[in-house]
């Protein structure tokens, strides 16, 4: 703006100088009178001629500025071009339409590694790998893609696009190179990103999915649970019931969630004494974080909202968050039924206990007083058969106790009276009555006892019968001659006892099933027909209701150890209702 | 010692045991009272002058158990002094400790001991009595 009001200036003052000068001149002219007679017509000539110059002068004026400002216009363009060309962040290179050479920037110079002079004149397809053939008119307007290496070997992905350019002096194409390899590389790993979104997202709608399916199965299994089911919070308050809960308690779920469990529940003991909270398995598993059971022998008898009673085995099982506990959940199943089939059970106990064994005593003491001649000497046969009677009646015997102490062990209704006792004592008053037996085989018999066992707390009664049951084993799977050793020592915090033989051992095929009620290995099937196959099962309920472990090694033909632990710290009192017999 | 066989009175429901036990006992020499219930067996000492030396005791009896009988036996002076020996079928722990503390001898169980040595058990029993009593009479 500023050079056009200069321009202005400049124009009016020449115009000012040139025209004002004309006016002086024809009024000197005019008023110098006679000396040169110009008469009217030469003084418009004269105005003329003065106007004429002033317009040539302010043309040449006008045009010689113009033309500066063009050349400087052109300079500047000319600058600005070269400017823009060579600084573009991109690479251009000019090409005529067969893709030669003419003009590379400076961009390209640094991407390529080639100067313009190496490069002009050649055709563009030597730097840049295409497969299109230099075909204008396809090139045009398409953005590609390429891998290129340059004079360092350095490798760049481009995308190059091509535009055409017409000039006064020809056509010519202008290719647009862009380094987008970092593009690329961001590209890339936000495919990949993307692609890790979408499976999380894959990942997250199938979890989602299970859950889901999970929390349908949840429902289902729960509505088929056979039990009632109850959650409550630490709070006692119920948060959730299954509907056998409400059909065996008498209440809806309404009257239940939210509600105080123990202002609705109540519950007695067997002798119809109503509980107190601190009794009730809910309050002892929220308080200890421990499950608690009530069982067959010991039930609670619960009271619906009709005020009937049925009895339940109740297990309470907390539930933890992080060690916190936060509720618990309680499971009842009714065992009325079971209650009376134990009744049966006890009543077919003492049915055994007294009507079977009258009989099997009877004919015991007869057969006794026959072979001691109370009745007369015997011949040779009678005392042969009347033996045998004896014996057989002896198996039976023993079967039947047996059995009894079996059907007492799995009722659960055993007494356990741990008291300090001292193994060696205990094994020698075992041997005291098995002696014989090894006697009349010839077997030697060694106990070694760890000196520093103290006495440990058991219930001797109970374990006397486990070593009675492996020594007399031990004597009737040996042979003649054979040798058993009772070694019974301390390991960590266990005692163990081992009774070791050299006899006949236990067949791979009968070591699975050794301690099955009724079980008789086959090899000494044919051996010894007299056993019931119950001693190990009954050793194994013992010294497992004892806390204990039982175990044995055994090869054919080469001999058999039973172990058994115990715990040192001793055996846990159980309150029961019988006791084993001998 | 005198010659005076030793008496025991048996009381037991079961009467095929009850003859194998009186049979044995006779067998060994001794003089035997078979009572198949606590009532005989109650009626036989009131009745009579002399008390047996020992009596053996079967837990189960018909009107009464044995726990019943020898409460009743205290009841009476002279009886309380006779010893009893309980021999059953059964043996729970709870049974034998109340017998024990009710001052029975022993308590065996049937199905444990051959019959002489039952037997055998009551005689020690009957002589330790004596000798501890020193009566006349033993």
């Amino acid at each position: 703006m500023k050079s056009e009001t200069r321009r202005w200036t400049i124009l009016i003052f020449l115009s000012f100088i040139i025209l004002g000068s004309g006016v002086f001149f024809i009024l000197y002219l005019v008023n110098s009178g006679n000396s040169f007679f110009i008469d009217a017509s030469q003084i418009y000539w004269i105005a003329a001629a003065i106007f004429l110059i002033w317009v040539s002068i302010i043309s040449i004026y006008i045009f010689s500025s113009s033309l500066k400002e063009k050349i400087i216009l052109s300079e500047n363009n000319e600058e600005m071009f070269r400017n823009v060309f060579n600084f573009n962040s991109n690479a251009i290179i000019i090409t005529d339409l067969e893709c030669h050479i003419l003009k590379w920037n400076k961009v390209s110079e640094d991407l390529f590694g080639y100067s313009e002079t190496e490069v002009v004149g050649h055709p563009i397809g030597e730097f840049i790998p295409t497969e299109k053939e230099c075909n204008i008119s396809e090139i045009l307007g398409h953005i590609w893609e390429v891998e290129i290496k340059n004079k360092n070997e350095k490798t760049f992905v481009a995308e190059i696009s091509a535009t055409s350019i017409r000039l006064k002096n020809g056509n010519f194409t202008s290719f647009i190179i862009r380094d987008i390899s970092e593009r690329k590389k961001i590209e890339g790993s936000l495919a990949a990103k993307a692609s890790e979104l979408d499976n999380s997202q894959k990942a997250i709608i199938n979890v989602l999915e299970d859950v889901e399916k999970e929390k349908a199965q949840s429902e289902a299994l729960l509505s088929g649970i056979g039990d009632a089911v109850v959650a409550l919070d630490n709070n006692f308050n119920i948060i959730f019931i299954n509907k056998v809960f409400e059909e065996q308690f008498g209440w809806n779920s309404g009257e239940l969630i939210g509600n105080n469990f123990y202002s609705l529940i109540k519950a007695e003991n067997n002798k119809g004494e109503l509980l107190g909270e601190e009794e009730r398995p809910f309050y002892l598993s929220l308080k200890s974080g421990n499950k608690v059971t009530t069982s067959v022998s010991n039930p609670y008898y619960f009271i619906k909202k009709d005020g009937t009673k049925f009895p339940a085995a109740t297990t309470v099982t907390p539930v933890k968050v992080k060690d916190i506990v936060i509720g618990a959940i309680g499971v009842y199943r009714d065992i009325a039924h079971e209650i009376e089939v134990d009744k049966m059970k006890s009543e077919f106990v003492s049915l055994v206990s007294h009507q079977l064994r009258t009989p099997l005593s009877a004919m015991r003491w007869y057969a006794e007083m026959l072979l001691n001649g109370d009745a007369g000497k015997l011949t040779d046969d009678q005392t042969d058969f009347i033996e045998n009677i004896y014996k057989s009646n002896e198996r039976m015997i023993n079967l039947v106790n047996s059995l009894l102490n079996i059907s007492r062990i799995e009722s659960g209704r055993i007494i356990i009276e741990p008291k300090p006792t001292d193994l060696k004592g205990l094994i020698d008053e075992v041997m005291s009555e098995v002696k014989v037996k090894f006697d009349e085989k010839q077997q030697t018999v060694l106990i070694s006892v760890h000196p520093d066992l103290g006495p440990i707390n058991l219930d001797p009664k109970l374990i006397f019968q486990v070593y009675k049951n492996l020594l007399t084993n031990a004597n009737k799977y040996t042979p003649d001659h054979g040798q058993i050793e009772i070694f019974v020592s301390k390991k960590g915090d266990d005692v163990v006892s081992r009774v070791t033989d050299n006899g006949y051992g236990i067949s791979k095929k009968d070591q699975p099933k050794i301690f099955e009620k009724f079980h008789r290995a086959e090899n000494i099937l044919k051996l010894e027909t007299d056993g019931t196959g119950l001693g190990l099962y009954l050793a194994k309920a013992i010294v497992e209701s004892s806390g204990g472990q039982i175990g044995f090694e055994s090869e054919e033909n080469k001999g058999t150890t039973f172990w058994f632990s115990l715990p040192i710290k001793g055996v846990a009192p159980q309150k029961g209702e019988v006791s084993l017999t001998n | 010692m005198t010659d005076k066989k030793i008496t025991i009175m048996v009381l037991e429901d079961e009467t095929i045991l009850l003859h194998a036990i009186q049979k044995k006992l006779e067998f060994s020499g001794l003089n035997v009272i078979p009572c198949t219930g606590a009532k005989e067996a109650l009626d036989y000492l009131k009745n009579s002058e002399d008390t047996p030396d020992a009596i053996w005791l079967d837990f189960y009896l018909k009107e009464m158990n044995g726990m019943e009988f020898v409460l009743e036996l205290k009841k009476n002076e002279n009886w309380a002094k006779i010893p009893v020996v309980v021999v059953s079928n059964s043996a729970s722990d709870q049974k034998v400790k109340t017998m024990l503390a009710l001052g029975v001898k022993k308590y065996l169980l049937k199905a444990e001991y051959r019959l002489d040595d039952i037997i055998q058990k009551i005689v020690d029993v009957v002589e330790n009595n004596c000798l501890n009593k020193n009566e006349a009479g033993c």
